[in-house]
């Protein structure tokens, strides 16, 4: 099965009050077969029939760790919709969750790709975070729950831009591009989202071989908690093999500093695929075409907490020497 | 379960996806080969069934430890070598830039 097998389930974040559900109401604007589940009814605004509350009810697998922590009440609320469908009492073409304004997603993800049945029926299209430019920078320095969803995000979303002067816009577009090199940035307002990324001086793709954050002042908020970000950028192709085992040994003994795993690798016979990860959970990769990004190389971000960025890169080399040294013995 | 073997599968494990053009058998004897060098480097042995499935790791003593995903080898030989293996120390990226015994 690959990661895009199924029904696409889009999970909507972003801290208390920053402008999930105005996000959703246009969203769903004429989208009946789309179901939304949020965790409370009367905490949303939102009138739509496919609308399904569950109130966060977790269980800790794999340990304790944080992440691997899998979301029964997800669980419950999906196979829902699969029986509903199924009965024919609706279609279902696309999932939203909205989560709470201080959830984690990263066990939303976990779960989502982690249940043995809802693994191959949905898969997760993308993890949208919403920030508020008038609150965030107060909001993410206070509070480690709205940092966390700014790092794990696929595509971050600035709201109220209305509100505050282009500048401050321009400067929390860089305080998030720091915090998470591999989202796209846009802007919404009122809920309705400028789909044209906004471009980011000293973003990922500018980003030198070896970088650490953008290197942009934004009065400590880059490196608040220590978090860092290192691309790792190769100049010819990955061998996937040492990649993969790499990554899965990196992630057993340092998944908790490993905030966030996103990129593009140009593997030996030229197919691309893309890494998607976060903490311990990982997306099964997907393979992109090839004549839609004709000019990439491969590059992966590394979004950690505490980990030497040099030795990241050392542990990524020695393994791809590794890898390459064990095929010519086999080969020979 | 496999209907072969009754042995409980594991979880698929996200590195079990097929990637590029190569083939299955293709991928599972480099992988096999990879990790036992890295498993020789901490002086273990590594092995598994003609399915890449179920792997075995072994010390010199003859313990072993079952893995059933690429997700568990990990924790497999850190109970056999007692410690935390991790790709990112100095000393086990020189033991495998060395060149390690069992291939």
């Amino acid at each position: 099965m690959t990661a895009t097998t199924g029904i696409p389930v889009l999970i909507v974040g972003g801290f208390l009050g920053s402008g999930k559900t105005s996000l959703l109401r246009h969203m769903l604007t004429g989208s009946s077969d789309t179901a939304v589940i949020v965790n409370e009814f009367g905490a949303v605004g939102l009138d739509h029939e496919l609308l399904r509350a569950c109130k966060e009810r977790v269980e800790l697998v794999g340990g304790g760790c944080a992440c691997c922590t899998r979301r029964e009440d997800l669980v419950a609320a999906l196979r829902e919709l699969l029986d509903a469908r199924d009965r024919g009492a609706q279609k279902l073409s696309r999932v939203v969750i909205e989560t709470s304004g201080l959830a984690d997603p990263a066990p939303i993800v976990f779960t989502v790709i982690n249940d043995p049945m809802l693994r191959h029926h949905f898969f997760v299209e993308r993890l949208v975070v919403t920030v508020d430019a008038l609150n965030c920078t107060e909001q993410l320095a206070t509070h480690p729950e709205a940092r966390k969803q700014v790092l794990v995000a696929d595509k971050l979303v600035i709201t109220k831009v209305d509100l505050v002067e282009p500048e401050t816009c321009r400067t929390v577009a860089a305080a998030l591009r720091a915090l998470n090199p591999a989202a796209t940035i846009h802007t919404a307002l009122h809920g309705v989202v400028d789909n044209k990324p906004l471009q980011i001086e000293g973003g990922a793709a500018q980003a030198p071989r070896l970088s650490q954050g953008s290197g942009t002042d934004l009065g400590g908020l880059a490196h608040t908690d220590n978090a860092s970000s290192v691309s790792l950028r190769t100049d010819g192709p990955v061998d996937w093999l040492g990649f993969a085992v790499w990554l899965s040994m990196l992630l057993h003994a340092r998944g908790q500093e490993v905030l966030r795993v996103k990129g593009l690798l140009e593997l030996d016979d030229g197919t691309l695929v893309s890494v998607n990860g976060v903490q311990h959970v990982v997306h099964p990769p997907e393979h992109l075409d090839r004549m839609a990004i004709p000019d990439v190389s491969s590059n992966v971000v590394f979004i950690t907490r505490g980990i030497d960025n040099d030795r990241l890169r050392e542990s990524f080399d020695a393994f791809q020497r590794l890898a390459r040294a064990t095929d010519r013995l086999q080969a020979g | 379960m496999c209907i072969l073997c009754y042995g409980l599968t594991g979880e698929e494990h996200w590195s079990d996806a097929r990637v590029g053009v190569e083939s299955t058998s293709s991928v599972r004897a480099r992988r096999r080969a990879l990790l036992t060098t890295i498993m020789a480097a901490q002086g273990l042995r590594y092995s598994d069934d003609p399915t890449g499935v179920t792997s075995l790791i072994s010390d010199r003593k003859g313990k072993v430890q079952v893995a059933r995903s690429l997700g568990e080898v990990w924790a497999a030989a850190e109970q056999l070598v007692k410690r935390p293996l991790d790709p990112l120390e100095p000393e086990l990226l020189a033991r495998l830039d060395g060149g390690a015994p069992g291939l």
